[in-house]
């Protein structure tokens, strides 16, 4: 099969917010394998931005509510990782925690953390997560005693971390809430502690297996299922494949899963190389995440971010349904249906206005109309537009709407920029703008 | 109490409830209250697991604070006491100066069998009124559905959410019920004039039944168009009720303008919370319910100053109650039965079931409180009842009624 520009803009749209349009080309040229790897072996790439915890020069980023939040925005839009920060925005999504729920000081360490551990082992990972700060604050582990543990970690680290429903009994979570305890979060130095006193020494049985266990072996015996290869495997296929599941291919992943003692990177090299990851009948079938259109569009369109701006994505956001960095309940993010109410899609044409016309410099809205002849006949602007945005094809009725509005004369260069504005806010408003 | 629409004292004899606005010429009285196209239900959805225990207090039971320990709420003069034996929580003011006016009804024991401790399993099933989770749709969006067949009018809601969720049981098949902010101003079409124009043509292009996705949008886009007057008209009306500033508050203050606005809304889901006391629960819980009840104090009040407290009933549940005994985080885990909360001047007060037991022989599941009663009971005494719809087309069997309603 043919490597088209195309094709390196899907995997940019997957594996990161998009990129701008030379990303695409300098993804383009490396040929499709040489594009897997470079996605995938992002540690090859320079990128200073991680160093980078108070973009907008606060005088104290973590005494501002949202200086974490804000930065974290900057961090995943300007990254020259692509696949990090998606990757880092999926597990923040999956081990989730708000930030809010833990300080901004906790939460800046969680993310470190999760950056870190995002494509390695899922076992590593999963031993960072329980005993982490933020996490311990979130889901209640910090000061959980011997006497009436806290079960909190304890189920949610089953049902929506690791195995899912199926495996545990009730039991198995009392039990792992008792191997759980000791962890305490000090204060006001925030650091991490294992106090032995307040853990539980007694022997327990969890998933079959009986002894002293600790957290650590909780973890283990947890990232040991199979249905956490399983569930893993088929969460990671439904954020970056397609929601609708493909068995043969999912198993293809857990498969590499096995063989790799759960590395994330292996998975993933793999999960780029299936054949529906590829398949034009299988790309629209992610809904973009609210965030995903708002960076894919602010980096398609070279939009810079300060701080104002950065709130006001938190706020567009909002208004779509979708909270950065503060999910609503431990299971993390809504995704696909969930993110199709009334309101929520308003907020996605209320997003396009704003970024268009109002954070678009004429430059931005030359990205999209460079190199067309003047004057500049309609479908040849609307055809290139929704190109460059990453639309290649249009529906009938889209096409229909928009050349109404436009009529058949060619548009002459002094109009040339306010229709180009139009046309990218019809096709950003457009149905088929919204899947990936 | 009395009833001031004698509209709403009649159904018509033997047909369909739905087909009274149509032919209102030949009522014939039924009972005191009849169910039928005005009334309207609104529910609300305690997030994260109520600890209905401390929520409906069985203050005279000796074991409570025994059991409850650092959790029990101190039984002082001044609770607002329902009877001899149970009281409100403390933040419950509004609440109880309803059950003072005979406008609460309380259903203890409230669950389903084989209880899922997971609050997404058991929020699917209390969305879904389906134990077993076959179906996709809502009990609310299915009673949608079996409204005038599903078939409405332009411009006509029969069906909203009010918050940023999403409520899984508003999902119909023949009705898209449109979510709609907290505050009627973020709810806009952009951009204006010819532009405006396309943007509405592109977002009113017929479904392509190929991408579930293309046609969840462009139906939900449209449904935004469509209640784009209805929302316009009711975020003008102005009440002298002062509501609170949180969402949850604004978003009530915006039910009843729409309640007002359009007489064909019969259902309205919203959220508020979160319940979910693992840790500190005391603060929490009261932080929560004072936000609840503020809210329904002026809710309330805004429906009784314009003529609406006869028509609407609010139905307060949760995905659980919380386990009986405290962790060590003076917080409560997991449970089970719940207790549901029913509000208007429909009910008939009262508390319905056994309250709370705090003997170990009694708890279920290491610890849980029994259930006394299936949730379906009591959605279908409020289809039925209440609305006026068929519970057994909503709710796939019959379900026996609860005595909750005049």
């Amino acid at each position: 099969m043919t490597w088209t520009p195309e094709d390196a803009a899907h995997l940019l749209r997957r594996a990161g917010f998009g990129g701008t349009l030379e990303d695409v080309n300098r993804l383009h040229a490396l040929g499709k394998t040489g594009a897997i790897d470079a996605i995938v072996d992002y540690e090859k790439t320079a990128d200073s931005v991680w160093s980078n915890d108070n973009p907008f020069g606060l005088p104290d980023v973590l005494a501002e509510w949202d200086g974490v939040r804000t930065a974290l925005l900057w961090q995943l839009l300007k990254s020259r990782r692509p696949l990090q920060a998606k990757l880092l925005w999926f597990w923040h999504g999956h081990f989730t925690t708000p930030s809010s729920a833990a300080g901004t000081l906790l939460f800046r360490r969680q993310m470190n953390t999760w950056r870190t551990h995002a494509n390695g082992s899922f076992a590593a990972f999963l031993s960072a997560v329980y005993k982490d700060g933020a996490m311990l604050e979130y889901l209640n582990g910090s000061y959980s005693h011997k006497d009436h543990p806290n079960e909190n970690f304890a189920r949610e680290v089953q049902e929506l971390y690791t195995t899912g429903t199926g495996p545990y009994r009730e039991a198995d979570v009392r039990e792992a809430a008792r191997a759980l305890t000791g962890w305490e979060v000090t204060w006001p130095e925030r650091n991490v502690v294992f106090n032995p006193q307040s853990f539980d020494t007694g022997t327990k049985t969890f998933l079959g297996q009986t002894g002293n266990l600790n957290g650590e072996d909780i973890m283990r015996i947890l990232a040991q299922r199979p249905e956490t290869a399983r569930r893993t495997c088929a969460k990671l296929y439904r954020a970056f494949v397609s929601e609708r599941v493909n068995l043969v291919e999912v198993n293809a992943l857990v498969k590499r899963w096995a063989e790799t003692g759960g590395n994330i990177k292996a998975v993933m090299r793999a999960l780029f190389q299936l054949p529906s990851f590829w398949d034009a009948r299988t790309r629209g079938f992610l809904f973009r995440t609210p965030l995903e259109l708002i960076l894919g569009l602010m980096q398609r369109l070279r939009l810079d971010l300060d701080l104002d701006r950065a709130r006001a994505v938190g706020w567009m956001s909002h208004q779509m349904g979708q909270d950065p960095f503060e999910p609503p309940n431990p299971a993390g993010y809504r995704t696909g249906l969930r993110l199709t109410g009334a309101s929520m899609l308003l907020g996605r044409t209320q997003m396009a206005e704003n970024l268009i016309y109002n954070w678009a410099s004429p430059a931005s809205i030359a990205i999209l109309h460079a190199g067309l002849p003047r004057p500049t006949p309609p479908d040849q602007l609307v055809a290139t537009v929704a190109a460059r945005l990453g639309v290649t094809t249009l529906t009938a009725g889209t096409r229909a709407s928009i050349a109404t509005f436009l009529g058949s004369t060619p548009i002459a260069q002094p109009n040339l920029e306010d229709r180009t504005r139009s046309v990218a806010f019809l096709v950003a408003s457009s149905p088929e703008y919204q899947v990936m | 109490m009395t009833v001031q629409h004698n509209r709403r004292r009649l159904v018509q004899a033997g047909l369909g409830a739905s087909a009274l606005g149509a032919m209102p010429g030949v009522e014939v009285m039924r009972s005191a209250r009849a169910a039928g196209p005005g009334r309207k239900l609104v529910t609300i959805h305690l997030t994260g697991g109520n600890d209905t225990v401390n929520t409906v207090i069985p203050y005279a039971d000796p074991r409570y604070a025994a059991v409850r320990g650092a959790l029990a709420i101190p039984v002082t003069a001044a609770m607002p006491k329902l009877d001899a034996r149970n009281a409100l929580h403390p933040s419950l003011k509004g609440l109880h100066a309803l059950w003072n006016r005979n406008r609460v009804a309380i259903v203890h024991g409230v669950g389903y069998p084989a209880f899922d401790y997971s609050h997404f399993q058991a929020m699917e099933i209390y969305w879904s009124a389906d134990p077993r989770r076959t179906t996709y749709t809502g009990w609310l969006g299915r009673a949608l559905d079996t409204v005038s067949g599903g078939q409405t009018a332009p411009g006509v809601l029969t069906g909203l959410s009010i918050g940023w969720s999403l409520p899984p049981s508003l999902i119909a098949r023949t009705v898209s019920p449109p979510q709609l902010p907290p505050r009627a101003d973020g709810f806009y079409l952009p951009s204006w004039g010819a532009q405006q124009a396309a943007l509405k043509s592109v977002l009113s292009q017929p479904p392509t039944g190929t991408n579930l996705f293309y046609d969840a949008y462009l139906r939900n886009s449209h449904a935004a168009i469509r209640a784009q007057d209805v929302v316009r008209t009711a975020g003008a009306l102005g009440t002298t009720v002062t509501y609170p500033e949180s969402d949850f508050a604004q978003g009530l203050r915006f039910a009843a303008q729409l309640l007002r606005t359009d007489a064909e809304v019969r259902v309205v889901a919203m959220e508020q919370g979160s319940y979910d006391t693992h840790e500190s629960q005391l603060a929490q819980h009261t932080e929560s319910l004072t936000e609840l009840d503020e809210g329904l104090r002026a809710f309330t009040a805004d429906l009784d100053l314009h003529g609406l407290s006869d028509d609407v009933l609010v139905l307060l549940w949760s995905e659980f109650a919380r386990r009986v005994v405290p962790n060590a985080s003076l917080g409560t885990d997991h449970g089970s039965a719940q207790a549901m909360i029913l509000i208007g001047a429909g009910v008939r007060r009262g508390l319905v079931g056994t309250p709370p037991t705090f003997d170990p022989a009694r708890l279920v599941d290491d610890g849980n409180l029994p259930m006394q009663f299936d949730f379906r009971q009591l959605y279908a005494t409020v289809l039925d009842q209440w609305l006026g719809l068929d519970s057994k087309t909503v709710l796939g069997a019959v379900h026996p009624h609860l005595p909750v309603l005049l």
